[in-house]
């Protein structure tokens, strides 16, 4: 049988990037150790091979890539200096979490405007690149082992792209009372800059922490950020995971979490998609101990033509395991959203315990959301639960607030608000929570139709 | 302060009130007494300016203007409370925010300086005692899994903050026990001022012993059929609302088996 040429109208794009990494990206990393240059080489290949995802491949039909490919986004030759950053980082940043922060400035990691109280005692946390320099054991162990290059282009991308991240090990019993924060701004005048950050989180048995990513971008420019961030929980570890993607409304925005967890291992994640014009989200995890537990919340917000599309996929391997899904999206103007939630509960996984929720609110005519449970289960003693809805809101609720004296458009903005807030409202941190609520108000529209 | 002429509504196309007739003066406590499914309901949903309700005759003065013609928050801002049979529950927004906007909503439609977190507290501090009212519930989501008798007594704190001038409760008997009862009750009759009125709706005789109304009025099927002094609803409670209907004209016991039929 001849070889049918794959039918693909990325060539353009993927020559572009190919030509990137052999301008920009082979360059970054320059003492980094031997497996390191390979994965990246490897990355790339991968990615040459495959191009980008399109309309055959069942993980990305729903996702229209077209104007991504479109622009030729390579990757940002940091420009910016510290003081300009720190100087828009105050505008941007949780003030509250400022002890123990990292900071990224265009995908280059800034140690000066960075400071994490409370190393040592079992706490390694810094840029990827410099903890590749010195050996880090843990690294070669675990990057790019749940995100596989090979079944993700543009997680490939990023493997082969990615200048800098953040690697936080947390030793075994080890814990931090306060959250990690990480802030990856995006500060750039002109169009078509790509950044890549690259995360791993890694907590030995029984470690307990809290992360927290901050997308933002101090420009209104069209810009990428595509990332991974790796989280392994080993057994009995505890990771809170906050994932905030809030840039502007011009960009794009992509990205993968990929999560392992051990036995009576807990991950809490949160999934918060406010900004870019683009935005598609990946978060896969695997239980793969007994009596592990997962929750996966998340929020989306859609305006004007705005794109947005969450994937989510929990992999029951082992018996026993709990997961709890909910997820909520506020959907105005001409916006469309995708949620696919799959859940996969493997024949020795008995005793699963599954249950996920896609609630979306739609507060125009022309806004559209796709739903998709997905749920494949091979074992026959499991609770599984899915449950979506998409409406408006509850003209009951609306009525109450109004015969109390509030204006029918101050109700309905009072509604949505709380509609995304239940979700928020179960974050640990008080003031990362607290932050996030004004962002909510100021983001969404406080007077909402009619 | 509130009056009535002709009153006819729909709900979904069917005519549940069908020519009210009603005049409440300042500083007057009306009840409204009838079976099931009779409109009284209805009457007061109307009154509140619920938009399922259709007005499709007749008119409502209050204060000697329009009622009909001003969206449910306007009817609030200038004095007129609902105490809902079926509080809503509102999930998401905690009960003190809620209120807190509610209050300022009417302040400042009314020309009042809008309260600050302090004194909203303050001033909240003192009605919720008067209700009995559990300070948690101040911090939870609007109703939201509150008990039957707390969701009635939320209605009544919120009455006691936002001092309507017109007050109309709806069933706000029903699902409580007799000590919640009294509590509710008690909490209405010290809210009372010479200045506003109360206008009760209910089907048993038993709230009016606390609440002691001026006039009694008994609506079925849609009109009201006999008005009198409060001695009226002990008569019902004797007779029953066939009773009553039969000694009223032909229509009434009509309209009175009619509704036994559909009970």
């Amino acid at each position: 049988m001849r070889d049918e040429p794959r039918a693909r109208n990325d060539t353009d794009a993927v020559a572009k990037y190919l030509s990137a990494f052999e301008s920009v990206g082979k360059g970054s990393w320059q003492d980094a150790p031997a497996w390191l240059a390979d994965l990246r080489q490897n990355a790339i290949r991968a990615f040459a091979e495959s191009g980008f995802p399109g309309r055959k491949d069942e993980e990305w039909r729903h996702t229209n890539l077209t104007p991504l490919l479109q622009a030729p986004f390579v990757p940002l030759v940091n420009g910016v200096t510290d003081a300009v950053a720190e100087s828009q980082i105050e505008a941007l940043a949780i003030p509250e979490l400022w002890k123990n922060r990292l900071v990224f400035v265009n995908g280059s990691y800034r140690p000066a405007l960075s400071s994490i109280a409370g190393q040592g005692d079992g706490i390694t946390v810094g840029g990827l690149a410099s903890v590749a320099a010195d050996g880090q054991p843990l690294l070669e162990q675990h990057l790019a082992r749940l995100a596989d290059p090979g079944a993700n282009p543009l997680a490939a991308l990023n493997t082969a792209f990615a200048q800098d991240g953040t690697f936080v090990h947390i030793a075994e019993g080890a814990s931090l009372e306060e959250p990690i924060y990480l802030l990856y701004l995006t500060s750039t005048l002109e169009d078509g800059g790509a950044t890549h950050p690259r995360n791993l989180v890694v907590l030995s048995p029984h470690a307990r922490v809290s992360v927290l990513e901050h997308y933002v971008s101090a420009c209104a420019a069209a810009h990428f950020t595509n990332g991974v961030t790796e989280l392994v929980v080993a057994d009995g570890a505890s990771l809170e995971h906050v994932r905030v993607q809030d840039e502007c409304l011009l960009a794009f925005h992509v990205s993968a979490t990929h999560g392992s967890l051990g036995r009576t291992a807990n991950l809490v994640s949160y999934n918060l998609s406010f900004g870019a014009r683009f935005a598609r989200n990946d978060v896969s995890v695997a239980l793969t101990g007994e009596n592990a537990l997962c929750t996966l919340n998340g929020v989306y917000l859609g305006t004007g033509e705005r794109r947005i599309d969450n994937h989510t996929s929990i992999d029951h391997v082992e018996p026993a395991c709990e997961s709890h899904e909910l997820y909520r999206g506020i959907l105005g103007g001409k916006s469309r959203g995708v949620f696919r939630g799959r859940i996969l509960v493997r024949p020795n996984a008995q005793k699963t315990d599954a249950k996920q929720t896609n609630n979306c609110l739609i507060l125009s005519d022309e806004a559209v959301i796709d739903t998709m449970p997905q749920l494949e289960i091979f074992a026959n003693d499991v609770k599984c639960t899915h449950g979506a809805t998409v409406g408006e809101l509850d003209e009951e609720a609306v009525f109450y607030l109004q015969a109390r004296g509030i204006a029918r458009p101050d109700a309905r903005g009072m509604l949505t608000h709380a509609f995304a807030s239940e979700v928020l409202s179960r974050l640990s941190n008080e003031a990362a929570r607290s932050f996030l609520e004004t962002r909510l108000k100021t983001i969404l529209p406080q007077k909402t139709g009619v | 302060m509130l009056e009535i002429r002709d009153l006819h509504a729909t709900v979904e196309g069917k005519e549940i009130l069908r020519g009210i007739d009603l005049a409440v003066k300042v500083g007057e406590v009306h009840a409204i007494m009838g079976p099931n499914g009779s409109g009284k309901s209805t009457l007061a949903q109307v009154l509140a300016g619920h938009p399922a309700y259709v007005v499709t005759k007749g008119e409502v003065l209050y204060q000697g203007k329009n009622l009909l013609e001003l969206q449910p928050e306007e009817r609030a801002q200038r004095g007129i409370f609902l105490a809902f049979q079926y509080p809503v529950e509102i999930p998401g927004v905690s009960n003190s925010y809620f209120l807190k906007a509610a209050l300022n909503a009417v302040r400042k439609a009314q020309g009042l300086e809008e309260l600050d977190a302090i004194d909203f507290l303050e001033l909240v501090k003192d009605k919720v005692k008067l209700v009995e009212l559990p300070e948690a519930l101040l911090h939870r989501p609007v109703n939201e899994g509150f008990s039957g008798g707390e969701k009635k007594r939320n209605e009544i704190f919120q009455l006691a903050v936002l001092e309507p001038r017109l007050a109309i409760l709806d069933e706000t008997d029903s699902g409580l026990d007799i000590d919640a009862l009294r509590i509710v009750s008690q909490g209405v009759n010290r809210l009372r001022r010479p200045g506003n009125s109360v206008l009760v709706v209910t089907h048993y005789q038993r709230l009016l012993n606390y609440i002691v109304p001026d006039c009694v009025h008994v609506l079925v099927n849609g009109r009201i059929v006999r008005s009198g002094s409060k001695e009226l609803a002990l008569e019902l409670e004797e007779k029953g609302y066939d009773g009553i209907a039969d000694e009223g004209d032909e229509t009434v016991a009509e309209a009175a088996q009619g509704e036994a039929r559909v009970v």
